[in-house]
């Protein structure tokens, strides 16, 4: 997917990413075909596709739900009020993206763990954004390896960043209803949930697609 | 584009058409995937053939490019599939497995349990000692009976911290494995673990590739139960030998919701195999790791030093987990509330890592160097 985007990126064409998904996705079966098969591909996949196809529709869906543009025009001071904006936005992005991930992968997850975690949604807003900043801290922390009090003073904060990871995962993970367990749960789910999931989400362009066939069958009769 | 426009996408039918094919080829049965994509090659050369007899050169380009490398694909699985073999149809076979080690050895159990297991290892006696295969009738695989002899002269020496044991006369067992290492690419994917904590000795489970159980039988064969039992710290690219009973992976029950059979034949692997504590270990070649993988293994021992010098306990384990990807050392309570919050995508060495390297460089590009090579190289 990397390196299909990047192509893309460099070849400048019209940066749609959803071929570049999809050329990635016929170069690893082209590789490996068994690797359909494997949890690893479908969720990545199945996430990536999710992100790409719906996070902008979320995302402002969300920002109008929040009425987030309001937020703009407070009393507050200027600087303030960008500041908060930004974060604001930022949250806002960040739920959606988890939002959109999960809504493809949702039913892998309970068929393959026999349980999904609610949680997860909320969690994944605050501690993927720890785990980046330690993970950038601790790869930053091996460039300044050679200064013992450049590490002390970095390590303080990685520390700092790694102890509120772990507690408020298990802060979260022990909330009720946080994580829900199914049982075994057959193939079944993938059955109803996908065509569900489509009806829902692209009523009007089914609709429209239906009576687009329809006028050209009654066209063609006539 | 709106969802619901996918599917007009010449990109997304292709791969549409390919799973399908892809899952018609793995419930077909066998192999026939390869065979499928073969054929989706030469129909695809035959379309582009009647594109150029159209003269429509465009997309007879197309066309050839993508049946060219269906065929290639298709070649390469065909060549992939593996034939019947006596050893395939057995469920236990007694052999020797001889082979790189490819991955980190993974210990399951806590780091406490891990350094007890080490200091065993370490007061293992055989420190110096030669073994003398007697003259031994064998039987070999085509029927040929054949004698035979050697000596093995076993020593440990010191090298830094690390105890390293090194086979130093030239054995008659050793040398047809080096020849038997030249001629192909065995792999052993190997895992150490601890049964459990009463079990005190080390134990481990290997998958192996099937070339190198084909190949080694024989040498199992040849040589009987001649080798030396050796213990030592199984490194990344150490050559070794493990004779122990395989199972094969065909007896394995199938379960809904991970096949474990289908997961193990995806990695190439054949047989498993528990060894107890009398399976034999030896090492045959100290590791010899190329210039990348040498720098990789060093960066990687530098960064954990780093990490266990300047952090507690919990937090370097997890810190380890988030930048090399090693759970092991992560508390069975600590991986259940990852696993119960929904995090546990961040312990997977992932494009957010290359995503981050990839960010270093590109942030390096405004500190006046050229910005188009920080750019590239970040791609």
């Amino acid at each position: 997917m990397f390196y299909s985007g990047a192509i893309v990126v460099v070849l400048d064409r019209d940066r749609h990413y959803l071929n570049a998904l999809f050329l990635s996705g016929i170069i690893i079966l082209f590789y490996d075909p068994l690797s359909l098969f494997t949890l690893g591909f479908q969720l990545s996949f199945l996430a990536t596709l999710g992100i790409l196809l719906y996070f902008t529709r979320f995302n402002d869906c969300l920002l109008n739900f929040l009425k987030y543009k309001e937020l703009r025009e407070s009393v507050l001071p200027l600087r303030l009020n960008l500041i908060l904006s930004w974060l604001v936005r930022r949250m806002i992005s960040l739920l959606a993206l988890t939002l959109t991930a999960q809504i493809l992968i949702g039913p892998l997850l309970v068929y393959h763990f026999g349980g999904y975690s609610l949680i997860s949604i909320v969690s994944n807003i605050f501690i993927v954004v720890l785990a980046q900043g330690a993970v950038a801290l601790a790869l930053f922390i091996a460039l300044v390896s050679f200064s013992n009090y450049l590490i002390d003073i970095y390590s303080a904060s990685l520390l700092a960043i790694l102890k509120s990871l772990i507690g408020l995962s298990d802060y979260l993970s022990h909330l009720p209803f946080a994580y829900i367990n199914f049982g075994e749960i057959g193939g079944w789910i993938f059955w109803i949930y996908y065509p569900l999931l489509l009806a829902v989400l692209h009523f009007k362009g089914i609709l429209s697609w239906l009576g687009h066939e329809i006028m050209i069958y009654q066209k063609g009769l006539s | 584009m709106s969802g619901f426009m996918v599917f007009k996408l010449p990109s997304f039918k292709i791969l549409i058409l390919f799973m399908t094919g892809i899952f018609m080829g793995k419930y077909l049965g066998g192999q026939a995937y390869a065979y499928w994509v073969t054929g989706f090659g030469l129909v695809s050369l035959g379309i582009s053939l009647l594109l150029y007899r159209l003269g429509k050169k465009p997309a007879f380009n197309i066309l050839i490019a993508l049946s060219l490398t269906f065929l290639l694909m298709g070649y390469y699985h065909i060549r992939q599939i593996k034939p019947s073999n006596h050893l395939s149809q057995k469920n236990e076979v007694f052999v020797a497995f001889y082979g790189k080690v490819i991955s980190y050895p993974k210990l399951k159990t806590k780091k406490s349990r891990f350094s007890h297991c080490k200091k065993q290892l370490l007061e293992t006696p055989f420190q110096r000692q030669e073994y003398l295969i007697e003259a031994k009738e064998v039987q070999l695989r085509s029927g040929e009976i054949k004698t035979v002899t050697g000596t093995i002269l076993v020593k440990s020496k010191s090298l830094g911290r690390k105890l390293v044991q090194q086979i130093e006369a030239e054995s008659f067992e050793r040398f047809v494995l080096k020849k038997l290492s030249k001629d192909s690419a065995h792999r052993i994917v190997l895992n150490c673990y601890q049964k459990d904590s009463k079990q005190r000795y080390y134990k481990l489970k290997h998958g192996l590739k099937y070339d190198a159980v084909h190949k080694l039988h024989e040498v199992i064969e040849s040589i009987g139960d001649g080798s030396p039992l050796l213990y030592k710290e199984i490194e990344m690219g150490d050559w070794v030998t493990i004779q122990s009973k395989a199972r094969s992976i065909q007896g394995i029950k199938p379960c809904p919701q991970f096949d474990y059979r289908e997961y193990l034949s995806h990695a190439g692997i054949d047989y498993i195999s528990y060894p107890n504590s009398s399976a034999w270990i030896t090492l045959a070649e100290v590791s010899h790791l190329n210039g990348i993988e040498k720098w990789a293994k060093n960066s990687r021992e530098h960064l954990i030093g780093l990490y266990n010098r300047w952090l507690p306990d919990q937090e370097r384990d997890l810190i380890k987990g988030l930048i090399l990807g090693a759970k092991e050392g992560l508390s069975e309570e600590t991986l259940e509330s990852f696993q119960r919050s929904g995090i546990s995508h961040i312990l997977a060495v992932s494009g957010l890592h290359v995503a981050l390297i990839g960010a270093y460089l590109y942030f390096w590009g405004y500190s006046g160097f050229p910005r188009n090579i920080y750019s590239s190289l970040s791609v």
